[in-house]
């Protein structure tokens, strides 16, 4: 019991003592991610919404919760209620808050491990922001918008004239996907002045139960004013301190299931740098049940995708001002997307499911704030505990 | 003091009062400016071919010899007001740059039609490339290879994605490095960074034509607004891509100049011919891999069928690779020909100057003429 507390109090030596306390997080809704917006995708039928995240209908979130929150600011020590901040979040949206856009420099590791906790038992999704200049770009967690049609005789107009298109699901999620496109435009954009996450957010980043974008990392360093060794302690309590506290962070990252590639960046990046890396989309068990329920690999599907455009791009830059035609890599582009739409939703829905029950399992019967603080704390004392 | 002191003091006062007016004048004159693109010094770009003299040379299809000055720019930032003198300026920074200097950027204002005609003469010349500035926002990129996300692994699932293939693609670890240098954005005006009027025709000049886009967020340029001079000047272009006048009811006459495609006729045929086997290659290989695609979609992209595509991509990430290669060194080959027929053993800037000058003025003759 003493080496746990020993640890805990390691980890604050070696995170949580912070050069500025001006601020703390901030978690706020992404106005476009309110249910009401997100709609719009199903042409304002709610139970449309319900159909295509195989939900009961009686159970429907309120028009005004958000799906996604923005977490932007410094990851403070406790005392800056940063946990709180996020807790109040997931209790006030009753389960609909499903992914959280991550744009912050790091802080304080204690806090980073409480924030992820409650991340991963409420199984939210984490991204790190996507910015076009300092506005934020949204894009709901659970849809993979249509692409455009592909060159065919539909698009070439030489259908029969007079001929009516019968409706596919196709077509009625792109006119939806252009509803809610229309209807972002209307909204003020959410600023976001800082595009990354580093450091103690790669924690909650990690965290995640799917998770998309990269993660800056390093490994342990004293977080003290200005310093990133602290010189005044010998350097035999410096390195036991420091390897402590990388012990811990290691089990979290093995216990998030963040990937091998992950965990070795943030061994090997020096404390004075940061080290850009991909956390792997889903803890590997997640995956395989996934795969197997979805029959399909969503994740895959992607890669394939985006190794289609970096395809279709290298041989048609214009750069060099010659380049040859890509018909029939952009059709299959098209063959891609349908599938892995089919994929995507599948996984969403399954997602769903399971985030919806681990509200319940937390607050069932009303939510206890006090509890869940307390769960979440107990948390960390376990990966303490574990890590020894 | 005596009076006799006063006189050659008073004298001197003069003299520097007049020479201050002088450079002061000197100074306020329009006049083109030229900038070193600092990353587009050779000794900074060194690092993109691994430092290794072999790979720069055998990357570019160059024979053995020597490198560039590496203090020497390969682009320049081309900025102010044209003003007559500016094609010799542009001809002593070509010379300067002894066949290494291969693109400008330009973000220059005002009309002076015969200057204009004379920098794009040189222009076309030396087989320079261009780059228009039409928003101030505007990275500076190697033109030399394409930065791009090297192929994926398609092994694994989504769980564990193995790390990008980085071995494929030349020059893409050195690349890598290149595009974290923190000093890659031109340094633009926000209000004068556009490329309009005598610009335009020196753009239309180059080799190779890019040029930037606003951000989705910016609202886009306005059109630059037609002008007695755009007939002149799509005259002059007609005689710069096509070595003739254009019919005088040709409807581009009567319209200013667009934004042109990225190769001149000439240069296209020449890029055709010479990367022909790259073309064909690549064509087939984008044929292959879209079969592969289709046979893997009939099988509902299965992950093992995705799996297998990882053969064909990565046949056709290594074909586009060496069409790119090729069509670099095409148009570097081509470039360094250009300076060698022009300054063979020297360069005499005067025979040059006085070359220029008198196939810019034919050109303008000929497109009055219409």
């Amino acid at each position: 019991m003493r080496r746990v507390w020993l640890t805990i109090l390691l980890l604050a030596f070696a995170g949580c003592i912070t050069g500025n306390r001006a601020s703390a997080i901030e978690v706020t809704c992404i106005e476009s991610s309110k249910y009401r917006h997100l709609y719009q995708l199903f042409g304002g039928d709610q139970k449309k919404l319900a159909a295509y995240l195989q939900i009961v209908t009686n159970r429907l979130p309120d028009p005004e919760f958000c799906r996604a929150a923005l977490i932007t600011g410094k990851v403070e020590p406790a005392k800056s209620q940063d946990v709180n901040k996020l807790l109040e979040f997931v209790v006030k949206n009753q389960g609909w808050l499903a992914a959280l856009h991550l744009s912050s420099e790091g802080g304080a590791v204690g806090t980073g491990y409480q924030l992820a906790f409650l991340a991963r038992v409420f199984w939210l999704k984490t991204y790190t922001v996507n910015v076009a200049g300092t506005a934020l770009i949204y894009t709901p967690d659970f849809f993979v918008p249509p692409l455009a049609a592909p060159p065919g005789p539909a698009a070439t107009g030489t259908a029969a004239a007079g001929a009516t298109p019968e409706p596919s699901p196709e077509s009625e999620l792109a006119q939806g996907w252009k509803a809610y496109l229309a209807e972002q435009k209307k909204l003020a954009p959410t600023t976001v002045t800082f595009r990354a996450c580093v450091s103690a957010c790669g924690l909650i980043h990690a965290a995640g139960i799917e998770r998309f974008g990269q993660v800056r990392v390093h490994r342990s360093r004293y977080s003290g004013e200005g310093a990133l060794i602290d010189l005044s302690k010998s350097m035999s309590v410096t390195n036991e301190g420091l390897m402590r506290s990388e012990e811990l962070q290691v089990s979290f990252y093995q216990q998030m299931d963040a990937g091998p590639d992950f965990i070795r960046t943030y061994q090997s990046t020096p404390p004075e740098t940061t080290t850009a890396v991909d956390v792997s989309r889903y803890p590997r068990y997640v995956a395989d049940y996934l795969n197997a329920r979805c029959n399909a690999d969503a994740g895959q599907l992607q890669r394939l995708e985006r190794q289609l455009n970096i395809s279709i791009s290298a041989v048609s830059s214009p750069l060099f001002g010659q380049w040859i035609k890509t018909d029939r890599l952009r059709s299959a582009t098209h063959k891609v997307r349908d599938q892995r739409g089919k994929a995507e939703q599948c996984v969403a829905a399954a997602h769903e499911r399971e985030r919806l029950a681990a509200f319940d399992k937390m607050c069932g019967g009303g939510c206890d704030r006090q509890k869940l603080l307390t769960m979440v704390e107990s948390k960390v004392r376990d990966l303490a505990k574990g890590s020894r | 003091m005596s009076r006799r002191g006063a006189k050659p003091q008073r004298r001197v006062t003069r003299w520097l009062i007049a020479a201050a007016l002088t450079l002061m004048s000197a100074a306020s004159a329009p006049a083109l400016e030229f900038q070193c693109i600092e990353p587009s010094r050779y000794k900074n770009l060194l690092p993109v071919f691994d430092d290794d003299p072999n790979v720069f040379f055998s990357y570019f299809g160059l024979p053995r010899g020597r490198l560039p000055d590496m203090e020497t720019c390969r682009s320049l930032l081309i900025t102010g007001t044209l003003a007559t003198g500016d094609a010799d300026a542009m001809l002593e920074r070509i010379i300067e740059g002894k066949g290494w200097l291969a693109v400008l950027y330009l973000s220059f204002q005002g009309t002076n039609l015969e200057e204009e005609a004379r920098v794009a003469a040189i222009v076309r010349g030396f087989s320079l490339k261009t780059r228009a500035v039409r928003h101030a926002a505007f990275n500076y990129l190697p033109d030399f290879v394409l930065w791009g996300q090297p192929p994926l692994a398609l092994t694994g699932t989504s769980a564990a994605a193995p790390p990008a293939r980085e071995d494929i693609l030349p020059l893409q670890r050195g690349l890598k490095t290149f595009v974290t240098r923190r000093d890659l954005a031109l340094k633009l005006e926000r209000d004068r960074s556009n490329c309009d009027e005598s610009c335009r025709t020196v753009y239309h000049a180059g080799v190779n034509r890019l040029f930037n886009t606003s951000p989705a967020s910016a609202p886009a340029p306005a059109p630059a607004a037609g002008n007695a001079n755009d007939r002149l000047r799509v005259a002059l272009i007609y005689q710069l891509d096509l070595n003739r006048l254009p019919a005088t009811s040709d409807p581009q006459l009567s319209k200013p100049l667009g934004w042109a495609g990225v190769s001149p006729p000439a240069t296209a045929r020449l890029l055709r011919e010479k990367c022909n086997p790259e073309f064909t290659v690549a064509e087939s290989l984008e044929a292959r891999l879209g079969d592969a695609l289709e046979a893997a979609a009939r099988n509902n992209l299965k992950p093992r069928e995705v799996e297998a595509l990882a053969v064909p991509f990565e046949a056709m990430s290594r074909g586009g690779a060496r069409l790119q290669q090729c069509l670099a060194a095409a148009l570097e080959v081509e470039r360094l020909a250009s300076f060698q027929r022009h300054c063979p053993q020297t360069c005499d800037r005067q025979a040059l100057s006085v070359t220029f000058a008198a196939t810019a003025r034919e050109m303008l003759e000929r497109a009055g003429k219409l």
